[in-house]
């Protein structure tokens, strides 16, 4: 009779499967109990803003007749032609890139994603001044021109991946450039454009500081009036719920366009043809590409910076919103890139599993700023805290920290699963025959490998972070100003001058990843296999 | 007590309906090769990753150099076995080098041991002035040399490749194979090799398996497997097969290439390889040249009954001695080469 090895311990094979994440954290957690803590970060906010909202409320009734009714129709008018005017913007510059050789064409393909890095309210402070408008026509014009890149980008994709197979094919079959792109590009590509504008639509729900700037009544302000005029927690929290109703329609469009993705039908890469366009076509094509850029990025910031010039430095230097900024960045990231990295771990288990931790960040990436902000403001009131007083301290920045974390984690969750990705199941599978240890294995091949797209990652949700304002306006410690804080005083009291220094600030700051990341996408489908 | 490098013992496992692995035995011996042939789905890898620790089981032990390491209720992990693997993709490191890829399976050692024992199994595998490269730097010949030098440095008892030589040009194939039977004779390891291609599991083994739908069809020398197949399936599995149906009567059945003894009655499948296959040009001949194909000093016919047999015959001759297309040709067997299979 053979004796067991006393190293020898049950099943570790499946061990693993179900515990490895548990494990490496040192405690001896339960899968359920995993699930429910990344269910609950995104989720706990949502449910106290519904608790919150069946308390009485003194002012509801008089906002539901004189105000709901406008805030809602606003709210849905300004999503669906903003939405509308940003898709079109988005698919045709990406077709272009895609299609057509043109004068300018390499770097108008990654340039144009660039207003990723130009916040809605930036934009909002120079269109306003610069036209000298407000209003809701003004407030579609800078949603279209700052968030068409969110489509572009999903578009370009798709259009690259099926350059080889269907496009080709459709051209062998006769049928011209229109005729390939109405009947073929723009069908399968369909499922990344509608991806592409649900994502748009809920940057657009989720604005404050644009509508607020430029006066436009939308649900978004109706929860920051109820909070912060009528001190209504229940109200505010009534309207936060209809707003939610909203969001999750666009969620439900993107979960179901990404159902609808399909890849290339080819794994093999090939420089797609480019058509050349000449004369009167390449004017139009490199005209229209530069045109919403300059739109989305070039005029707010030439504008913005004249004004900040005029003006000169602030009186109130700018270095202590820009300590505050690095600070709540530092601790805002480190708190969603653990969350981020718990999600990608759990992940990595089954595609299940990767479905649920995707649904449950998107979820929580989802819900407005303002609406997770009460909601912690909520869960503050319903423990019997006195709101104000609690978050005065250490405990605004805790609650700003968990509210970064429960709405930045999926920024921060694609890259850091493409990045355990890179240590694959043989290589890990082969450190382990050849003896090392699971920490072992953590340390010398997953965690160099992840480092890359980790410090990606961190920077991402740094960069959302600096230019968030909903929800670091509801929780920041008293005296606590951003940068994006700081432009929406300023902007309010109409001291653009002085708004433009911190705005442009956080437009150069967001415009390091934008451009790394943008850049490297480019090159990364620039034809090589 | 176990005298095997690694033995099998009874193997079962299954994943929801599919029994991945039926009742499978093995065993492989110090400075052996035994290769595993079966097709893809056949139960090949799963066999693999059980005996690795990295699949648990559910019926049947495993020993590692005499030692219990896997039945029912434990499985010593991957880590804690004596026991390389190579895998299909090679799955270097992509973060180190050639050498600390190598040195990766050392821990033991102190540094200097480590990187010198690392460097010395670089050298044995013909790879001493690369140690320096990353992964994506060696080329794919370099990388399975690599990736076997890793399995083997840390002195296993036996070593487990999956599909090693897959990803290589034809021409690599055959001084890989050669350098990697040298390199596991010098340092006297068991191996077991799974593959699903014939030629290659003929040209490093010294035993074979060939397993389906997760059973052991048939075990033994090369040779002996391919002289006495117990199936069309394993007859299969090391050459080229031609196969007849019959009907078999009182222990014999007829088919228009002759009598053959069976041991069964009944429905029968009758069958040869091409290289057993006589073939005699005559006009008197019952057969027909319906193909030829193939260049150099052998080719293939493809032969049909003229009285319309079901089925075609191949047949494996001297290209200077070939008949052409559509000449009538007279077929013999000698008995030795006939197997009857119940069909």
């Amino acid at each position: 009779m053979t004796t067991l090895d006393p190293a020898a311990r049950p099943n570790p094979a499946q061990d693993w499967e179900r515990l490895g994440t548990a494990k490496l954290l040192g405690l001896p957690l339960k899968d359920w109990s995993l699930y429910a803590f990344l269910i609950a970060v995104p989720g706990l906010p949502v449910l106290f803003t519904g608790l919150a909202a069946l308390r009485p409320s003194a002012s509801f009734d008089h906002i539901a007749r004189v105000l709901l009714g406008e805030m809602a129709l606003t709210s849905l008018a300004l999503l669906l032609l903003a939405t509308l005017g940003a898709t079109i913007l988005g698919v045709i510059a990406a077709w272009f890139v895609t299609a057509y050789q043109f004068w300018g064409r390499t770097v108008l393909s990654w340039a144009l994603a660039l207003p990723l890095a130009m916040p809605a309210y930036v934009a909002a402070y120079a269109w306003g001044d610069l036209t000298g408008a407000r209003g809701f026509w003004i407030a579609t014009l800078v949603y279209v021109t700052t968030l068409y890149p969110y489509v572009y980008l999903a578009a370009r994709g798709a259009f690259e991946a099926q350059s080889v197979c269907a496009l080709e094919a459709a051209r062998l079959l006769g049928a011209g450039a229109w005729k390939r792109f109405v009947t073929v590009a723009l069908p399968l590509a369909r499922p990344a454009i509608a991806a592409g504008a649900a994502l748009t639509g809920l940057e657009i729900a989720a604005d404050y500081g644009a509508a607020d700037h430029l006066g436009v009544s939308t649900l978004t302000i109706g929860v920051f009036r109820a909070w912060f005029s009528m001190g209504d927690l229940a109200a505010a929290a009534r309207i936060a719920c209809l707003l939610l109703v909203g969001v999750l329609f666009l969620v439900r469009l993107e979960r179901k366009s990404r159902a609808g993705l399909v890849s290339g039908g080819s794994t093999r890469w090939r420089t797609p043809q480019r058509a050349s366009v000449s004369g009167v076509h390449q004017v139009l094509v490199t005209g229209f590409c530069f045109f919403i850029l300059t739109l989305g990025l070039v005029i707010p910031v030439l504008h913005l910076a004249s004004l900040a010039i005029a003006s000169g430095l602030p009186e109130r230097a700018l270095s202590k919103p820009l300590a505050a900024t690095a600070l709540l960045c530092a601790l805002g990231a480190s708190a969603t890139l653990v969350l981020a990295g718990l999600s990608a771990f759990v992940g990595q288990r089954s595609a299940q599993a990767s479905a649920f931790v995707r649904a449950v960040s998107l979820a929580g990436y989802a819900t407005p700023g303002a609406v997770t902000a009460l909601g912690i403001l909520a869960a503050l009131a319903l423990s019997g805290s006195h709101v104000v007083a609690a978050l005065s301290g250490p405990l605004a920045i805790v609650a700003l920290c968990y509210a970064y974390a429960a709405r930045f984690t999926a920024a921060g969750l694609e890259p850091l699963s493409a990045g355990l990705e890179k240590s694959t199941r043989s290589m890990r599978e082969s450190a382990q025959t050849l003896g090392a240890s699971r920490i072992k294995r953590f340390l010398t091949l997953e965690a160099p490998l992840a480092a890359p797209s980790a410090f990606a990652a961190a920077l991402i949700v740094a960069v959302e972070i600096a230019k968030e304002l909903p929800a670091t306006t509801i929780l920041r410690p008293f005296g606590l100003d951003t940068l994006a804080v700081r432009a929406h005083a300023y902007a309010a009291d109409e001291r653009l001058g002085a708004a433009a220094w911190p705005a442009l600030a956080i437009v150069l700051v967001a415009l390091i990843p934008t451009l790394l990341f943008s850049h490297g996408l480019s090159k990364s489908r620039a034809g090589q296999s | 007590m176990s005298a095997f490098a690694l033995e099998a013992r009874n193997l079962s496992r299954t994943f929801g309906a599919v029994k991945a692995l039926d009742d499978v035995s093995l065993s492989l011996e110090a400075g052996k090769v035994l290769a595993l042939l079966g097709q893809s789905g056949s139960g090949k890898s799963t066999l693999l990753r059980v005996l690795a620790g990295l699949e648990s089981l559910d019926a049947g032990e495993v020993y590692a150099d005499g030692r219990l390491v896997s039945d029912v209720r434990t499985t010593v992990p991957p880590e804690k076995r004596p026991l390389g693997m190579v895998f299909q993709d090679y799955a270097l490191f992509p973060h180190l080098t050639a050498l600390g890829n190598v040195a990766f399976g050392l821990g033991h050692l102190n540094k200097s041991d480590r990187l010198g024992l690392a460097a010395s199994w670089l050298t044995r595998v013909g790879l001493g002035d690369r140690g320096g490269a990353f992964p994506h730097e060696l080329s794919g010949g370099e990388q399975q040399r690599v990736a076997l030098a890793r399995a083997l440095a840390p002195n296993p008892r036996a070593i487990l490749m999956d599909e090693p030589f897959s990803g290589l040009d034809p021409h690599l194939r055959a001084d890989l194979q050669s350098s990697m039977l040298a390199t596991l004779a010098e340092a006297g390891v068991a191996a077991l090799i799974v593959s699903h291609d014939t030629e290659e599991a003929l040209a490093v083994a010294d035993h074979v398996a060939i397993i389906e739908h997760g059973r052991i069809l048939q075990s033994g020398l090369p040779s002996e497997v391919y002289r006495a197949p117990k199936s069309l399936e394993a007859a299969r599995a090391l050459g080229a097969v031609w196969s007849l149906d019959g009907h078999a009567r009182n222990g014999r059945v007829e088919t228009g290439l002759g009598t053959f003894d069976s041991p069964f009655d009944g429905p029968v499948v009758v069958c040869s390889r091409p290289e057993a296959t006589l073939v005699t040009a005559s006009d008197e001949g019952q057969h027909i040249v319906v193909d030829r194909r193939g260049v150099g000093r052998f080719l293939t016919l493809k032969l049909q009954a003229e009285a319309g047999d079901s089925g075609f015959i191949t047949a494996l001759v001297e290209a200077k001695t070939a008949p052409e297309r559509g000449q009538p040709v007279a077929l013999s067997l000698l008995p030795e080469d006939v197997f009857v299979f119940k069909a």
